[in-house]
């Protein structure tokens, strides 16, 4: 991985000073030092910083799965997810099931975010792996968790292979 | 959030000068002014400019939605979201449905970029939400307007609901 250089656009040809407390050429020609914000996180464009830039939470993907065997009119939360933001930032959440029902093939699936519900709809309980329907949360920085919770419509939930992918992006 | 400060590597010891028309350790110890672009913009490297590095455009995310009802044969546009990129990108769509139809057979969905079909495929028509597609664009810079229409070739659509989220970042 390369190294961000920064440097003057003039480059400083004269011979170096022996007084290693004056800026000379070899200070001049020097690279620049990023400094402020935490490791993997990327530069954008603040007008509202003193700098005119600040740091945001790098990209980043996480990834947890969970399986739940029993037998439950609702699961617990499945697939529990921890995200420590450094910055504002988008989280996507994509949610991969297979679901199997004691009877009928419909269950319901709701994506919850710190205990309370984001997202929740109707999905297929038919014993093969689906992709759900997703959520977006715009949040403000800070710790959170996602997990998800199955409730059985037309029977008791008895086998539950949940997926929860999150694709976080800093902004500003 | 964390300012970016871009600083000599060499810190100046010596006293300031009085003469604030000049360059002394103050002027040199402080952090680079940072400009161009336009907020939210992201930094990249590209050897092609001038100074090494371009603004690019930066995460940006949307989410819209949309319902139709009533035994139609097309819904109208739904979940409109208009995106502006400062500079060439890509899009990340998600687009979640839930259709009902007349006889419970698949819908047609179609995701509408600036007025024309950019991809058709086919959703279930049982009233159970999905993931209709999750797809991506590759965008110039400039202003597009996305929407969904659902329709079915036999029967009717009952009802109708879109969520669609969308992610742009530049590249």
């Amino acid at each position: 991985m390369a190294d961000a250089q920064v440097v003057h656009a003039f480059v400083s040809l004269k011979p170096d000073s022996t007084d290693t407390s004056l800026v000379s050429s070899s200070e001049w020609n020097d690279i620049h030092r990023a400094q402020g914000g935490s490791s993997s996180q990327v530069s954008v464009r603040d007008t509202g910083a003193a700098s005119g830039a600040s740091w945001v939470h790098g990209p980043l993907i996480q990834r947890t799965s969970d399986a739940f065997n029993g037998s439950a009119g609702t699961t617990p939360g499945l697939a529990s997810m921890t995200v420590n933001l450094t910055s504002a930032a988008y989280v996507q959440l994509s949610v991969t099931v297979k679901l199997t029902l004691a009877v009928g093939t419909a269950a319901i699936m709701s994506i919850y975010r710190d205990g309370v519900i984001l997202a929740t709809g109707e999905v297929r309980a038919d014993s093969t792996y689906i992709q759900t329907f997703g959520a977006l949360s715009n949040e403000t920085g800070g710790t959170h968790t996602y997990n998800v919770v199955i409730t059985g419509s037309s029977g008791v939930v008895t086998n539950a292979t949940v997926i929860l992918t999150a694709l976080i992006l800093g902004r500003l | 959030m964390a300012e970016v400060e871009i600083t000599h590597a060499f810190v100046s010891t010596k006293a300031d000068s009085p003469d604030n028309s000049l360059v002394s350790a103050n002027e040199w110890n402080a952090p680079l002014l940072i400009g161009g672009g336009s907020p939210g913009n992201a930094l990249v490297r590209d050897p092609g400019q001038p100074h090494g590095g371009r603004w690019t455009q930066g995460v940006q995310a949307y989410t819209a939605g949309g319902s139709a009802s009533g035994g139609i044969g097309s819904t109208p546009a739904l979940a409109a979201i208009t995106v502006t990129f400062a500079s060439s990108g890509t899009l990340l769509i998600a687009v979640n449905v839930v259709i009902t139809t007349s006889a419970g057979q698949s819908a047609l969905v179609s995701i509408v970029r600036n007025g024309s079909v950019v991809r058709q495929f086919s959703a279930r028509g049982d009233g159970i939400a999905t993931v209709a597609r999750f797809d991506t664009f590759s965008e110039p810079a400039g202003t597009f307007t996305y929407h969904i229409v659902a329709s079915v070739t036999t029967g009717s659509i009952t009802t109708c609901t879109v969520d669609s989220q969308i992610i742009i970042f530049g590249n």
